[in-house]
């Protein structure tokens, strides 16, 4: 926090001089599986007959899955996440989802970005409000950085967006550029919205820039990574948080998962690479001390249909698991009961455990955040931290 | 008609067009140089790129690996150059109107096909029936091969139906989210079974895995085809206001005016779903031309990189950088990020894409490095060929038809920076900006000077917008 505010001298206009309310050094991970991920392909229901019996080409051999215990078991391409779960640093939520759910990929990745009901629309994303509500004085969009090149609805406030940087070196030369750092930023006020949010974006980004160049140069390389663009995010992410930064959330995203046609063989590859990913991260910041201060949730749009398509795929289904890694979990392993395959809903899982306590419980507990304010609502917390 | 607004219809019916034909359109009336527009939007060229007998050579059945290697490259290629192919239509086409709902059409109706042919099928469709009956561009549009592909049409048999291509018909094609059930979705996916097509991207109806039974859709009993729901589709009144918002919000303002959408919309409806007629009428408007809505709209990242060669009449002679160009900025042509296409407007801006906007003119002008590490948001770019592609990332501009030094000439430095202000931006006060550049001093004004005053204007916010 202090070398923060060295650089930062906005911030000591307050009389705490401090960022955020809450938690000190605690940050979370999001992690975005988009296209929809079929979690009972990822966490299969190993002796569950109607499991297999809808699923006749596309269902995942009980004797291969790695048990979590004696109803579910992960993916035999988890490797990586298994071991996780045996150390304890892992935890599985079933059955996550919201009432009337959705089957559109782009509304239902609103509704998670928002954090609204299926029935009304919020404009902005509950990370973003997170920014909103928790800065005191100032609030600048490094606070919150998706490892993209374009940002997400969770990460957009009301008053204070994130940062989207793929590549920092890229960030860097552009903002520096003579024609762009010489242009006038101060009070640029007209009656064009538009205009003034391009103004208010720049100057936004000058002064993180500023701050992201001061935590590059205090980083370094601490571990091995496998190759592949995901789990390169997840390593500068790590490295960003070995260099104490003030960025209290990061975003990444993995996508393909919109499995309509030959599912298996595009699963496997993506939860392969999900698993060596993440299994790399949690592996580096334990080595730089650094895993209880982290929460990763692992999330989708939705889950698939239960029942397999013709095509040996699966289409859009509702509630689905979340994963949660952290070295500070106050449970572990499986949290709550697995996903029950009598009782359908028109084919589709029924949700028993919503979202936004998810969402509630991050906030609350490992932010130290107005969950209330943020989610709008009141919304049980659960007790995995 | 006065400048500002010559400029205006250009860039919003089109691209933008040079200083001397702006120049030219001041003696006109505003409808005269409308009907310009209009009339050289009559003919239509198509992309031609991909050869109509590609599938033939791009067969993968009983092919070796090293054969579907070679194939793979050719599928490549013929993307590539179908993207830039595209580009380069906009940069130099005088059926501008027509580019430009061909590129509205390609957001909305949003899709993506690693097969060029039906890549380009589906692009010269769209562009063929960009300003005719929307009618007639529905039914043609979801009878190509690429949508069926992508929305799963193909793999929705009467046995086991795929609801995707009659949900998204609805939700984002046609009603818009909250003027359909459920119900609805589930009921007209039956009814588009049996939609296929063949191995030359021809449209086929398989008989044998169509659903005839009696269907309910908009609380109408039948046993209805596939073209029978479309046809329910277009008599709802839902229909022609969901497209007349996009109407609205693509050529005049992101914020909608409910009174004018409910104008567009009845005319619309009223009007057979005529997409001319309509256009017409609202480019003719005074809402159109009203100050409140000049220059607030933020060019889409291919308004930026079109309208730059158009406005300075500068050729890209490499254009491949202008792949990752596209996809830094967040616009990668046929590779929409999904089917609900971009989003647009503010969505546009992020601290990330605007530095890279800003700094744009100053790689094109100097034909530099464009910088950037993209990563295949298309299944079928192998790795190896981006790598590949990467190399070539250098901008190569050409300047040769470039002809404002000469429009300018003999004027003093003052008045050449008002005039390209007044010629590139499209806010009423510049003042501002002008001053803060400040004078040119005692040294003459040559080309390079004249280019290094340009990326300085065009590096302004002021730039992104028309």
């Amino acid at each position: 926090m202090t070398s923060a505010l060295a650089f930062a001298p906005g911030f000591l206009k307050g009389s705490s001089g401090k960022l955020f309310t809450g938690e000190e050094n605690k940050h979370v991970v999001v992690v975005q599986l988009t296209g929809g991920n079929d979690g009972l392909n990822m966490v299969v229901p190993f002796r569950n007959d109607i499991y297999y019996s809808l699923r006749p080409e596309i269902s995942v051999d009980s004797k291969s899955v790695l048990k979590l215990n004696d109803d579910l078991g992960l993916n035999p391409l988890m490797n990586g996440i298994y071991t996780l779960f045996q150390e304890g640093r892992g935890c599985l939520i079933n059955n996550v989802g919201y009432p009337n759910p959705d089957h559109s990929h782009f509304r239902s990745m609103d509704i998670w970005h928002s954090a609204s009901g299926s029935n009304n629309y919020i404009q902005s994303g509950w990370l973003g409000r997170y920014l909103d509500e928790n800065c005191e004085h100032d609030c600048h969009p490094y606070n919150a950085i998706e490892v993209d090149d374009t940002l997400c609805l969770a990460l957009k406030g009301e008053h204070v967006k994130g940062l989207s940087v793929k590549s920092p070196d890229q960030l860097f030369s552009s903002a520096g550029n003579k024609n762009i750092a010489s242009i006038h930023l101060a009070d640029h006020l007209s009656k064009n919205n538009n205009l003034d949010y391009l103004y208010k974006t720049l100057s936004e980004t000058e002064s993180s820039v500023g701050y992201l160049k001061k935590q590059k140069d205090k980083s370094h390389v601490h571990a091995e990574y496998p190759k592949g663009q995901f789990a390169t995010n997840l390593q500068r992410i790590a490295q960003l948080i070995g260099a104490d930064s003030d960025i209290r959330i990061y975003y990444v995203s993995l996508t393909g998962f919109d499995t309509h046609v030959n599912q298996i063989e595009r699963q496997n590859k993506l939860l392969g690479e999900l698993s060596e990913g993440i299994s790399a991260f949690m592996n580096d910041l334990k080595t730089c001390g650094k895993e209880n201060e982290i929460l990763m949730m692992v999330f989708s749009e939705f889950g698939r249909r239960v029942k397999q398509n013709a095509s040996n795929g699966t289409d859009h289904g509702t509630a689905n698991n979340v994963l949660l890694f952290s070295g500070d979990l106050k449970q572990k392993g499986v949290y709550n009961e697995p996903p029950d395959l009598r009782k359908l809903d028109d084919g589709d899982l029924k949700f028993t455990v919503d979202f936004r306590s998810v969402y509630a419980t991050v906030l609350r507990k490992w932010l130290g955040a107005n969950d209330r304010t943020i989610l709008g609502n009141t919304f049980e917390t659960l007790n995995f931290i | 008609m006065e400048q500002r607004r010559a400029q205006h219809l250009y860039l919003r019916t089109g691209f933008g067009e040079s200083l001397e034909k702006v120049r030219s359109a001041l003696s006109l009336t505003r409808s005269e140089v409308l009907n310009e527009i209009i009339d050289a939007s009559k003919t239509c060229s198509n992309l031609l790129i991909v050869p109509s007998d590609y599938y033939l050579k791009a067969n993968k059945k009983n092919a070796s690996v090293e054969e579907r290697k070679a194939i793979g490259k050719i599928q490549n290629e013929y993307n590539l150059n179908l993207n830039l192919s595209w580009i380069s239509k906009m940069c130099t086409s005088e059926e501008t109107l027509r580019e430009k709902m061909t590129l509205l059409w390609h957001g909305h109706f949003a899709c993506m096909d690693d097969n060029p042919m039906h890549a380009q099928n589906l692009n010269n469709t769209i562009r063929q029936c960009a300003l005719g009956k929307f009618s007639d561009l529905l039914v043609a549009v979801s009878k190509e091969a690429a949508m069926i592909q992508y929305l799963n049409t193909r793999e929705n048999r009467k046995a086991s139906p795929n609801e995707n291509f009659a949900r998204e018909v609805m939700e984002l094609f046609t009603l818009g989210r909250g003027n359909y059930t459920e119900a609805d979705v589930r009921e007209a996916a039956r009814a588009f079974t049996g939609w296929n097509y063949d191995e030359a991207g021809t449209f086929k109806f398989h008989e044998k895995d169509h659903d005839t039974g009696i269907k309910e859709v908009f609380g109408k009993r039948g046993n209805f085809t596939g073209e029978d729901i479309l046809s329910l589709i277009l008599e709802r009144r839902e229909c022609a206001a969901f497209i007349a918002g996009k109407f609205y919000t693509w050529f005049v303002n992101d914020t909608p005016n409910k009174e004018m959408i409910a104008k567009i919309s009845k005319d619309f409806y009223e009007s057979g779903y005529d997409i001319l007629h309509v256009l017409k009428k609202l480019f003719n408007s005074e809402v159109f031309y009203n100050e409140a809505n000049l220059g607030v709209k933020i060019k889409s990242p291919i308004e930026l990189i079109v309208s730059t060669a158009r406005m300075l009449k500068l050729e890209y002679t490499n254009p491949f950088p202008l792949i990752y160009v596209q996809t830094a900025m967040g616009q990668h042509l046929f590779n929409p990020p999904d089917v609900a296409g971009w989003k647009g407007g503010q969505n546009w801006i992020d601290s990330t894409t605007l530095l890279y906007r800003l700094n744009l003119a100053d790689k094109i002008m100097k034909a530099t490095d464009v910088k950037i590490t993209a990563k295949p948001d298309n299944d079928s770019i192998d790795k190896r060929d981006v790598e590949d592609l990467q190399k070539m990332n250098n901008l190569s501009v050409s300047f040769d038809r470039n002809n404002m030094m000469d429009l300018l000439a003999g004027k003093q430095y003052e008045e050449i920076k008002k005039e390209l202000c007044s010629f590139l931006f499209q806010i009423k006060d510049f003042s501002e900006i002008s001053s803060s550049i400040g004078t040119l001093g005692e040294k003459s004004f040559t080309q390079k000077e004249f280019k290094e005053l340009c990326v300085r204007l065009m590096s302004f916010p002021e730039y992104q917008m028309l």
